[in-house]
């Protein structure tokens, strides 16, 4: 049953719940202020209902699945879109917003102002949604310039630890310089071709030829490079994970690292033509080399197990880019999948190490050991999940990285592809360190254990079970992925 | 017959999840034991019988048909493998110990299908995730039987080297996946000798001897070899039997072709490399101290490069389970593997790693200090700014009027560019 203008309907209605969300938080009395949590928590499961109501009645005419909505303002038209291309990192998001928010009931139950947090936590989220379903150019800058202000905003107001305005500043500054080469990248594709919607400007393209199309491929990929930190645009994650509060650490980590991706693979694959990668490929491949095996290395070099976890998101995300630089099917969907896997994965992982700090009180990889005997079925968990997220298989990682690595090999630069090999092996290097030292290291004189609050363990359980589901469907969602990115319109021109 | 070779495969698995929900009752093993002796009969018996069969199971994630081929020299290696179990474990089910029966007895017999499926799975990507699970299920055994935490955590580590060793099968299936445009391991490797150029050679030869030499235990990459010494009798049977190093000289068997296609230089090079890691191998089980076990293993793993270099692998390989087999059952050493390391703190990292951890740690401080100076500058210039900005009278004018000259000139210059 299709219903197309139900279906855009749906699609507005969950771009939306988010910003009410929000609002209502924040219009709450004082001595309701407690219940911004459930609120918020309420807000993303209706915005879930809503996404999949807009799917499911979406049209069957459009080949690629997409549904779209419009509203004119002005003359103004900024457009939604909900395509193939979007609806994986999408269902990475909202799966896991699910996961953080809820993990959130416990973590901030007792922060400062929690109303103000889950507002922007709403806003974070619902930035990330608006840009990951934006249509028209102008449309995608505001959404993210919002996810950016509201993860700003975040870690400055509840970031922990003794050097937040530093950590913060330079979050700032490097999210705003990858914010400029976009805006300047998007300026100059809109003079040229008079329009900021990708599909009139990807039109544009294939009729004219821009000569400043390299430069316009680097600014943009530059500036989602620093949203996906690769190497050495990595500089903001490591203290700005380190600092924020656990459910925006996971946001950030699993989320909206994403983005970055989505980003190259939409307006970099998808407007400006697989063509402006090819002509980068050399040095895209040789940058995310260098982020996987660096990430890996300076994950290993941490003694702050929140860092540890950090740094191998430099490390992932460099699959990720490794995967779109080989510019073919496999190597998109191979990525695509990546980003699904890490997400969860790392989503789980960080709860699994804030429940150690919760139970805990420390953070200190030297503080910390002897857990195989005091909290053996958290242990195993995490052995469980760091294998996953190695590529072990049958769990959902092997099924994106063998996807990567075949493409690198079958890619114009093969010998880059073999040592593409090297970085699973150094995943599972820093991945047994950090399991290794909290499991068996002696233990520490004066370490008790204690319980974490309730919701923080049934998420990190629930994360644990949805890591372990997804690892047994790598297959089907494998070839859903592909499904999904061969339909869409223009996936690889 | 079909039944038959997917119930060689699955039977060890199931007898395992049984064991254990019955909480290692000596019944229950005892009548385990029995199934997979009347197993290992049939098997036995097909072995001779049937030449080739292959049994279709369907399509894998990857979109390829996997199927389990039976046919020699692997059927007769399964078959071996089967034996070397029910032999192992005649006297720990049979005639236990007042301890009862070691611990491991389940993932034992888990292995033991793990094994007998990396030996007849035919699909190329398929093996890798079997031989993936073979070295989870080998670390998993050594953690279960090691004494202490400390001996845990360096028996993790060996995980890290036999990774090393899967990544590099993976980059053979691939090549060859790549190169023959099918999932199929006896397409691909039989046409690896026709379509591999000389630089994908390179890439195939290097990446094959490094993951056979890893899953053969060969120095430097023995330690996991060293830690499977000091598991109980019938685990280590299996281990130094059946486990990685059979998996090893199976894939040499398979590279052999493409071994024998080299080229002249390029084959001296190699086996002159190879020769000399075979001897620093035998040098370094000089050493004292060293166990029986580990020694003659070793020595026999050596010979399977020696058997490839004068194509005699074939009956080498048929006979590796059971020499292997009699070594593990009648080589037992007085004492276990002691650790060296300081009781107060965990391993440090190994030396190279340790290295280039230390230089990445150096350059991502040099690049925060960057960074941070960086951000720093606006607020030095500003603080530059506000001490001239706050001085005297003529220098507080100083600014609005610096700041007005730009805007003078551009007022000029549009007014200028009006005239007609």
């Amino acid at each position: 049953m299709t219903n197309p203008s139900l279906s855009s309907l749906a699609l507005l209605v969950a771009l939306l719940t988010p910003c009410l969300g929000a609002g209502i938080a924040l219009a709450l009395p004082k001595r309701q202020r407690g219940r911004a949590g459930p609120i918020a928590l309420g807000a993303m499961v209706l915005t879930m209902l809503a996404l999949m109501l807009a799917w499911l009645l979406r049209s069957s005419a459009n080949a690629d699945g997409a549904l779209g909505a419009s509203v004119s303002a002005h003359g103004f038209v900024p457009a939604l879109r909900l395509d193939g291309l979007a609806v994986p990192f999408v269902v990475n998001l909202i799966i896991v917003a699910l996961l953080a928010l809820y993990y959130a009931q416990g973590y901030l139950r007792h922060a400062d102002n929690p109303h103000w947090c889950y507002a922007l936590i709403l806003l974070f989220i619902g930035g990330m949604l608006g840009a990951l379903v934006a249509d028209e150019l102008l449309t995608f800058l505001v959404l993210w310039e919002v996810m950016l202000v509201s993860s700003w905003l975040l870690l400055l107001g509840w970031g922990e630890g003794p050097h937040v305005s530093e950590v913060t500043q330079r979050y700032f500054v490097y999210t705003q310089a990858g914010s400029l080469l976009l805006l300047a990248a998007v300026a100059w594709l809109a003079a040229a071709s008079g329009s900021t919607h990708p599909d009139e400007i990807a039109l544009y393209l294939n009729q004219h030829s821009l000569p400043g199309l390299p430069y316009v491929a680097a600014a943009m990929l530059l500036g989602f490079g620093v949203k996906m930190a690769i190497a050495p645009l990595h500089g903001w994650l490591p203290d700005a994970h380190a600092i924020a509060p656990m459910p925006v650490t996971i946001l950030l980590a699993a989320a909206m690292l994403a983005m970055g991706a989505y980003g190259i693979l939409r307006f970099v694959v998808g407007m400006l033509g697989a063509t402006s990668i090819v002509m980068l490929q050399l040095p895209l491949m040789v940058l995310a080399l260098i982020s996987q095996i660096y990430g890996a290395l300076m994950s290993l070099a941490s003694d702050d197990i929140k860092r540890i976890v950090a740094y191998s998101s430099v490390s992932q995300m460099g699959y990720v880019l490794f995967g779109i630089a080989a510019a073919s099917q496999l190597g998109l969907t191979g990525s695509v999948l990546h980003v699904i896997s890490h997400g969860v994965l790392k989503a789980f992982l960080f709860m699994a190490v804030g429940v150690v700090i919760a139970r805990t009180g420390r953070r200190q990889i030297a503080e910390l050991g002897g857990l195989w005997r005091l909290a053996p079925r958290l242990m195993a968990a995490l052995g469980l999940g760091i294998l996953a997220l190695s590529g072990v298989p049958p769990m959902i990682a092997f099924h994106s990285e063998w996807r990567i690595l075949w493409a690198g090999l079958a890619s114009n630069y093969p010998a880059l592809g073999a040592v593409a090999f090297i970085s699973p092996v150094l995943t599972v290097c820093y991945g047994l360190a950090l399991f290794g030292r909290l499991a068996f290291a002696p233990e520490p004189p004066g370490l008790t254990i204690g319980q974490a609050p309730r919701p923080i363990t049934a998420s990190t359980a629930a994360a644990f079970g949805l890591a372990v589901v997804l690892g047994l469907l790598g297959g089907p969602l494998g070839r859903w992925v592909t499904d999904l990115l061969t339909a869409t319109q223009g996936g690889l021109r | 017959m079909s039944v038959l070779i997917v119930a060689l495969v699955l039977t060890p698995v199931l007898l395992a999840v049984v064991i254990r929900l019955a909480g290692h009752a000596r019944p229950v093993l005892r009548g385990a034991w029995l199934v997979m002796v009347a197993l290992a009969a049939s098997a036995s018996v097909m072995s001779m019988t049937v030449p080739d069969l292959t049994v279709a199971l369907g399509l894998t994630p990857w979109n390829s048909q996997v199927g389990l081929s039976f046919g020699r020299p692997a059927s007769f290696l399964l078959v071996f493998v089967y034996w070397s179990i029910i032999l192992s474990f005649i006297a720990p089910i049979w005639r236990p110990t007042a301890d009862g029966p070691p611990k491991g007895i389940d993932l034992t017999w888990c292995l033991c299908g793990a094994i007998c499926a990396g030996l007849l799975v035919n699909d190329l990507l398929a093996r890798v995730v079997i031989l993936d699970l073979v070295s989870v299920l080998v670390i998993i055994l050594l953690l279960v039987s090691s004494p202490s935490d400390r001996t845990r955590f360096s028996v993790i580590w060996h995980y890290v080297v036999l990774r090393l060793g899967d990544m590099g099968f993976l980059l053979v299936a691939l090549l060859l996946a790549q190169l023959s445009d099918s999932m199929s391991i006896g397409a691909a490797f039989g046409l690896s000798a026709d379509l591999v150029g000389p630089q994908q050679q390179i890439v195939l030869v290097i990446a094959g001897l490094l993951a056979v030499w890893i899953k053969l235990g060969l120095a430097p990459a023995s330690g996991w070899l060293r830690a499977a010494c000091d598991l109980p009798v019938p685990q280590r049977a299996l281990v130094l039997s059946g486990g990685p190093p059979l998996l090893g000289v199976y894939l040499l068997y398979r590279l052999q072709p493409t071994l024998a296609a080299m080229d002249s230089t390029l084959a001296v090079v190699v086996w002159a490399i190879v020769a000399l890691m075979a001897l620093a191998s035998l040098v370094m089980i000089a050493r004292p101290g060293q166990p029986k076990i580990l020694r003659c293993a070793t020595l026999h793993s050596v010979l399977a490069l020696v058997a490839c270099l004068t194509q005699t692998l074939v009956p080498y390989l048929l006979s590796f389970v059971p020499v292997r087999l009699a070594l593990a059952l009648a080589l037992r050493d007085a004492a276990p593997h002691t650790e060296t390391l300081d009781e107060t703190r965990s391993p440090a990292l190994p030396g190279r790693l340790s290295a280039m951890v230390a230089s990445t740690a150096c350059v991502e401080a040099r690049l925060d200090g960057a960074v941070a100076a960086l951000c720093r500058s606006p607020h030095r210039l500003g603080a530059w700014l506000q001490h001239y900005h706050t001085g005297k009278l003529r220098l507080n004018l100083l600014w609005p009027v610096l700041g007005l000259i730009p805007f003078l000139l551009a007022l000029l210059v549009s007014t200028l560019g009006q005239r007609p």
